[in-house]
């Protein structure tokens, strides 16, 4: 954070100075050296994902074998939205692939930066059988990443929070919560909706009053909106909350390192994660064959056993063992059980809904 | 305490007694400092009467900015006593000893005019508006800065800096003011300006003053009385007449009067002096001593103490090295044998020539003879 | 400095070689100058060119009319309220620290150095749990509270005001720190003996010698807290909650989710100018103060 020289460096710095001055040089970040735009048999293939353990993990899961099976090169960088969109605008991303989430995608669809997808480039698709949800013009999907409950095994004696009205209940329930901020990924208004009785298939479009008037009950309880993924794990495992939303997956550790913690994998929102290649990429080729190579179920296995990516290949699930589905929430045993994003709805109420938040949230 | 404004302007001239003395008695007695093995101070002691104007003299190591450290308190004595007006202040805080402290560097406050520096020690004995207003005016007045009052220190000459600092010092009329070398970073012509105004303050309103110094002529100028230190001891505690006639040691000798210094041996004793066969070869009669016949004694004689004769009526005789005019006097180097030579200091109208032969002679009263083993 | 006695001829002589001194100064920091043109001046105009554009390029004040009402107006008197506190806080707690520090032998003045600074090269992550754990409701410093039966402990020190002005204290401290050890060692000590000399007890040395002497130091590096707390977002955003957003937080926030440069660009013209009103303070109050001395010693 405060030690690395990046761009939130420069934001906080030294003061207003440097938040006015780093505005128009951000604007400038896409003015990188631009790459010689190799034919189709191209070697190397420059992956852009989130990093962190989710990048490990697509390393091991997919990128070496694929190096491995196809002799061609794949190099990652972890570059924001924000420097994404700058270098595309200018027509020379330094990247030919970009994993990213859906949501994201269709926020850059408007801008025509994407290369509309050719699927007959992409053998496997058929195969995958992929939800109706996650294959756009310019975007295929691969994986769900799922926001759900989670909570500390020891705070409640033998009960467990099954549903939302649980998390909700601050009597049976006692004990503080933590809900995720729109700095962290977009409000949680479903939830509100679920736990104040709304069907799950009659979630979209939300209400957003009602939702907010269902927030006002949880509000008091709510000790912290954790605006980074691996800070619910920490407010749990320190007792300073008894339960929380969290992203799936990040409490892993934490759990395997014998923290009383648990997920509820029931009632989870899930978000389609993808693929999509930018508008002036050097390695198109090597970009859909890596495309390709992802959606095969044994791959795309393989990377649920590192990390708790749910597969969006239904297939993919066969090759897991019972014990492995049981800590996916997109596993068939519960998938029915948690709900798709919205993202047209979203798409067109975030900024609005995120305003009211931060309205909501302040005193 | 009584009043500054009525003490200042009356009493100039008045001599040897003031009229109104705001000096307090101080004595010390059997002081003694160590840092670890270094012995800084030792059995110091000495009284000193109200009014009274006492230089510590003495080389840097000497003891004396210690000792004087000691009595305000900035430095913890490890045995003895000192006590200021009858009041024992050994083991007192400098705060608490109510002493005035003037400071080589003037360390006046730089944040604070001149004025509101003198005001500081009077705003802390709750002096009321008026009268501390009256007083830094007299005060500033005595020492020829009214007008400078509010100007900042850095806007004034050392000199007139270390006049605050003076001023500063006294406002309060302590019983007893401090001084460390006060004008040791001022030059000499300033020096011995200020020297004059020193003593004429001290004089006008009777203060106790103890003053440090290693300059030996600004101790004659100024000291009623002088402790000569060396090596964390007083050698002779005396008026500048006592010290330079009657030098109890060598040292004081050479100290206070660049004495020089000839050995010999005692020859006889008569009723009143005492003959003493120098190693040149020379008879020469002294001051009585009572050494024993035959014992070796080391002669001190200041040049000033000195003149030049015929040959023949000398205790010793040379040619002249060097003649070297000061004003009335002269400054004569004779060399009286190998790798000796003796210094006179005479009136210019007998200033012999370089090269000439003379002979040195000296009233016997103003020769000081030492047991010749203490003549370190 | 100027002399304000009437030592006119003194004072023209001084005045000319004042401007030589000038051109050449001038001269020497030319890149600089130019160095601070490119890399400064010209972004800075850019920002103020982006803050008046509507989406269509065309003159507007709608930005600013925006960031100076509403919840913005609120986040940024929000973030005065906290720098100013965060000034506060490093400025007492820095003045004691640097104090402790520069009575210090020089061996251990350093090593307290390297304490007040080496945890600032830990990671976010690591920062955070070491928060926690120190601060939350079963962290060391509650459990020790409700171990002496303190009354209404355990106190919510985090996730509030409080833990935000505890954590940008905190990183504001070496600055503050090393500001007040430069100015604390400069300070003759000898002018606090002479204080006791003529009779000043500790405290009115402190007060009436000490203070003074170490006052500008303290000015700057209250400004300095001050001035670098505004730009700070990820403290607050770590330490509190949504009554603790910072404008630096609403300026990231325009430009990664919502892509809304021209308001991001406004806000930072307006925390730049607090920046800057912030400087003209403390040089009115100075001379102010300067002023009113002169006026009642004459």
């Amino acid at each position: 954070m405060e030690h690395r020289f990046g761009r939130r460096a420069l934001l906080r710095g030294a003061g207003g100075l440097a938040a006015a001055a780093v505005l128009p040089s951000l604007a400038a970040c896409g003015t990188g050296t631009s790459r010689a735009t190799t034919g189709g048999g191209s070697k190397t293939v420059i992956v852009r994902n989130s990093g962190g353990a989710y990048g490990e993990a697509l390393q091991k899961g997919i990128y070496t074998p694929f190096s491995k099976e196809t002799g061609i090169e794949v190099k990652v960088v972890n570059l924001s939205g924000t420097q994404m969109l700058a270098q595309m605008k200018q027509g020379r991303p330094q990247f030919d692939l970009i994993d990213n989430s859906l949501a994201q995608f269709a926020r850059w669809v408007p801008e025509n930066v994407l290369e509309p997808l050719d699927y007959d480039r992409i053998p496997s698709f058929k195969s995958a059988k992929l939800p109706e949800n996650m294959v756009e013009e310019h975007v295929v999907g691969k994986s769900y990443y799922v926001t759900l409950m989670a909570y500390s095994t020891q705070a409640f004696g033998n009960k467990a929070p099954g549903t939302w009205a649980d998390f909700w209940d601050a009597g049976a329930f006692a004990g503080n919560r933590s809900m995720g901020n729109p700095d962290a990924d977009i409000p949680e208004l479903e939830f509100a909706l679920l736990a104040d009785g709304v069907p799950m298939d009659k979630l979209y479009p939300l209400d957003v009053d009602r939702a907010f008037k269902a927030m006002d009950r949880i509000r008091p309880h709510i000790k912290k909106y954790w605006d980074t993924g691996n800070l619910p794990g920490v407010l749990l495992s320190r007792r300073e909350v008894a339960l929380s939303t969290v992203w799936h997956g990040r409490l892993d550790q934490l759990i395997a390192g014998g923290a009383p913690l648990a997920y509820q994998l029931s009632g989870g929102r899930r978000q389609a994660q993808g693929h999509a290649i930018p508008k002036g990429a050097a390695n198109v080729d090597a970009a859909y064959q890596l495309i390709d190579y992802t959606l095969r179920p044994e791959v795309q296995a393989g990377i649920a056993k590192f990390y708790p990516a749910n597969p969006a290949v239904a297939a993919a699930y066969d090759k897991l063992t019972a014990e492995e589905r049981a800590k996916l929430p997109g596993a068939p045993e519960f998938f029915d059980k948690g709900f798709d994003v919205d993202i047209d709805w979203w798409l067109k109420n975030e900024s609005a809904v995120s305003k009211r938040w931060r309205e909501w949230a302040r005193d | 305490m009584t009043d500054l404004g009525v003490a200042t302007p009356t009493v100039a001239g008045a001599g040897d007694k003031p009229a109104a003395a705001t000096g307090k008695s101080l004595s010390v007695v059997a002081l003694r400092k160590t840092y670890g093995p270094m012995v800084a101070v030792e059995d110091a002691s000495m009284e000193i009467a109200a009014g009274e104007f006492v230089t510590f003299l003495g080389s840097s190591g000497s003891g004396k900015t210690t000792t004087l450290m000691m009595i305000a308190g900035f430095v913890e004595p490890d045995s003895g006593t000192i006590t200021v007006g009858g009041r024992d202040v050994t083991r007192l805080d400098p705060q608490k000893r109510n002493l005035g402290f003037v400071f080589q560097q003037y360390l006046l406050f730089p944040h604070m005019t001149v004025a509101e520096n003198i005001a500081f020690p009077l705003q802390l004995r709750g002096v009321p508006k008026d009268e501390i207003r009256r007083r830094v005016f007299e005060t500033l007045d005595l020492v020829g800065l009214s007008g400078f009052g509010n100007r900042k220190p850095r806007q004034l000459s050392g000199g007139q800096q270390q006049r605050v600092a003076l001023c500063r010092a006294l406002v309060y009329r302590p019983p007893v003011i401090l001084m460390d070398e006060p004008l040791g970073a001022l030059d000499k012509k300033l020096r011995d300006q200020l020297q004059t105004e020193i003593k004429k303050i001290q004089r006008e309103l009777g203060l106790t003053v103890i003053y440090v110094t290693h300059d030996q002529e600004e101790a004659l100028v100024l000291s009623d009385r002088i402790a000569v230190m060396r090596d964390g001891r007083i050698d002779q505690f005396g008026t500048p007449r006592e010290l330079f006639e009657r030098p109890r040691t060598p040292f004081v000798a050479d100290f206070l009067g660049a004495a020089n210094f000839l050995s010999g041996r005692v020859e006889h004793h008569t009723d009143e002096h005492t003959l003493v066969r120098l190693d040149t070869g020379g008879l020469l009669r002294a001051r009585q001593h009572a050494l024993a016949k035959g014992a070796p004694v080391s002669v001190a004689v200041q040049p000033g103490r000195l003149d030049v004769c015929a040959p023949a009526d000398a205790f010793c005789s040379g040619t002249v090295q060097s003649v070297t005019y000061v004003g009335t006097l002269v400054r004569v180097v004779v060399n009286v044998g190998a790798n000796c030579s003796i210094r006179l200091e005479v009136s210019a109208r007998n200033a012999p020539q370089v090269g000439e032969r003379v002979g040195i002679t000296a009233d016997p009263d103003n020769i000081n003879l030492f047991a010749a083993e203490s003549a370190g | 400095m100027s002399v304000s006695t009437p030592a006119l001829p003194a004072a023209r002589i001084r005045a000319a070689l004042a401007s030589r001194r000038t051109r050449y100064g001038l001269l020497t920091a030319l890149p600089v100058v130019i160095y601070l043109l490119v890399l400064f001046v010209y972004p800075i105009l850019g920002t103020l060119a982006l803050s008046l554009k509507d989406e269509q390029g065309g003159f507007t004040l709608h930005w600013y009319a925006d960031t100076l009402t509403g919840i913005n107006l609120s986040v940024l008197l929000t973030t005065l309220r906290i720098s100013a506190e965060t000034a506060l806080a490093s400025l007492v707690l820095g003045f004691l620290l640097a104090y402790a520090v520069s009575r210090m032998r020089p061996l251990f003045a350093a090593l307290a150095m390297v304490l007040v600074v080496a945890p600032h090269f830990v990671s976010a992550l690591v920062r955070t749990y070491g928060w926690i754990i120190l601060l939350g409701d079963y962290g060391v410093l509650n459990e020790a509270m409700q171990a002496v039966h303190l009354p209404g402990a355990p106190y919510q020190l985090l996730y509030n005001e409080i833990g935000v002005v505890i954590g940008t204290t905190y990183v504001m401290l070496p600055y503050t720190v090393l500001l007040l050890y430069g100015v604390m060692r400069g300070v003759d000590r000898r002018l606090l003996a002479a204080a006791a000399s003529m009779g000043a007890g500790r405290l009115v040395i402190f007060r009436r010698i000490y203070l003074p002497l170490v006052a500008p130091g303290l000015a700057s590096a209250g400004l300095l807290s001050f001035i670098l707390s505004l730009g700070y977002y990820v403290t607050p955003r770590l330490m509190g909650g949504p009554n603790q957003t910072m404008i630096a937080s609403l300026i990231e926030q325009q430009v990664t989710k919502d892509y809304r440069w021209n308001g991001a660009a406004a806000q930072g013209v307006v925390l730049l100018l607090i920046t800057f009103a912030g400087l003209l303070l403390l040089k009115v109050v100075g001379s102010l103060g300067a002023s009113a001395k002169q006026r009642s010693n004459s």
